[in-house]
């Protein structure tokens, strides 16, 4: 094929993946001629099509308060402490930090990125912008929401003390023991999950699980659901393993678990991952 | 968005939850020289549609129309009319023969792909793609002439 044959052929793949997307073979393809020509992905096509869209969409209506409050508690999660520095835009309420006690793994969850250095702009506002922007490119239809009922106890209690309360609370609760796999980091470990899928709450106890120190890997909890795509569980938090002791750790999935199939965690980088190598894995339960 | 995609309510706070979360991870990608805010999001929020609807092997209906193109100063776009690249597609879409017009819109609206769009409008599978390359073409230029859409660095797809 010549050169400007594989041009060609990029041209078409990039203008397909921007329109009505592009299948794994295709997509796999799209990648090997890049590789070939030393490029990277162009997503300038994609911005394209994503305007025209937007000129398409029609009147815009409002997202329902309660995807809202979801949308500010998962974001209180990603941005913990961050002090923005630039002025809102008009349209934006900042988020607030929800009434729910700090979890550990909200303390340790994903770290927001550094603030950016180029284009004078911080980041943060931009995010807090996007939950504003958000109502506006999803349109959504108006419906009757029921009052918003934030979750957790107003109180400091100790992440023991909570997960027995749960325990006794939860009428649901499924209670599944880990299985340690042969990697080196779950030698020996032990302990147990339990979740409650009314509640969708739940934590985790370990025994013997590695500590870890957070610069250099963290763990990350993933749960599969039976009525969702496996390659892309849920992410159920990011979290540190602090003593060679008794662990226990509150879940926080990021979506509603609607079918719990599998709990697993993983060793990851700093912060977690999006979508996870799955290369090391070092508990498993699994649901049945 | 996700609602226009044919998506039930569920479906469509579960999918939006997602988008926001990859936009959190991925907010120091953006660049404001780049694309405006909106834009980004909408680009990662069809990524994740489109993928979505793949999965799913959901395609659209060939009984769908060709979308209207809404004017942005009509008031109902009061979120819009300030996104320097809605207002450059429109005027780009605008400068485009009503086929060629027409097949962009079913492609990238819609997402119907070239053989829906030639069963549907009888217009011959080569123009179809000969159509949609032009239009998007046209748009892409229209943002790149302007700064509006100049490449990002690689977003994760």
């Amino acid at each position: 094929m010549t050169r400007e044959a594989v041009r060609e052929q990029i041209l078409d793949l990039q203008i397909d993946h921007a329109t009505s997307g592009l299948g794994e073979t295709e997509r796999s393809r799209l990648d090997t001629l890049l590789a070939q020509e030393g490029e990277t992905h162009d997503t300038s096509f994609e911005l394209a099509a994503s305007a025209v869209e937007l000129v398409c969409l029609g009147p815009l209506e409002e997202m329902p308060a309660s995807l809202k409050a979801r949308l500010r508690r998962q974001g209180d999660a990603f941005v913990p402490r961050q002090e923005h520095t630039g002025p809102l835009p008009d349209n934006v309420t900042p988020m607030r930090r929800g009434s729910a006690v700090e979890t550990p793994a909200q303390q340790s969850a994903p770290q927001p990125a550094p603030e950016r250095t180029s284009g004078g702009s911080n980041w943060i506002p931009w995010l807090l912008a996007a939950a504003g922007i958000g109502a506006a490119v999803f349109g959504w239809r108006p419906i009757q929401e029921p009052p918003v009922q934030l979750e957790g106890p107003p109180v400091v209690a100790s992440v023991e003390q909570r997960r027995a309360v749960f325990v006794d609370a939860a009428s649901d609760l499924l209670s599944l023991p880990w299985t340690a796999t042969e990697d080196p980091a779950a030698s020996g470990a032990g302990g147990d999950v339990v979740w409650s899928p009314e509640r969708q709450q739940g934590f985790m106890r370990f025994t013997g699980l590695e500590v870890n120190d957070p610069g250099e890997f963290q763990y990350q909890l993933w749960i599969f659901d039976g009525t969702r795509d496996d390659r892309y569980p849920i992410d159920g938090g990011v979290f540190d393993v602090t003593t060679s002791g008794e662990v226990v750790v509150p879940i926080d999935a990021k979506l509603n678990v609607r079918q719990p199939a599998l709990f697993a965690v993983t060793i990851e980088a700093p912060g977690g991952v999006v979508v996870s190598g799955r290369d090391r894995i070092v508990t498993l339960a699994q649901v049945g | 968005m996700a609602r226009k995609k044919g998506l039930g309510q569920q479906d469509s706070e579960d999918i939006v939850q997602e988008i926001f979360i990859e936009l959190w991870k991925s907010a120091e990608r953006f660049d404001p020289s780049q694309a405006s805010e909106t834009a980004f999001v909408a680009m990662i929020t069809r990524r994740r549609l489109i993928d979505r609807l793949r999965r799913e092997q959901r395609r659209p209906s060939t009984q769908m129309m060709v979308p209207e193109i809404h004017d942005v100063a009509d008031g109902e776009h009061e979120h819009l009319e300030n996104v320097v690249e809605v207002s450059l597609a429109g005027k780009a879409l605008a400068k485009l023969k009503p086929k060629e017009r027409d097949v962009l819109l079913l492609s990238a609206y819609h997402g119907m792909s070239h053989g829906q769009i030639a069963d549907h409008t009888g217009i011959p599978l080569g123009t179809v793609k000969t159509y949609i390359r032009r239009g998007l073409m046209r748009v892409k230029d229209m943002l790149d002439s302007n700064g509006g859409a100049a490449p990002l660095q690689e977003v994760e797809v």
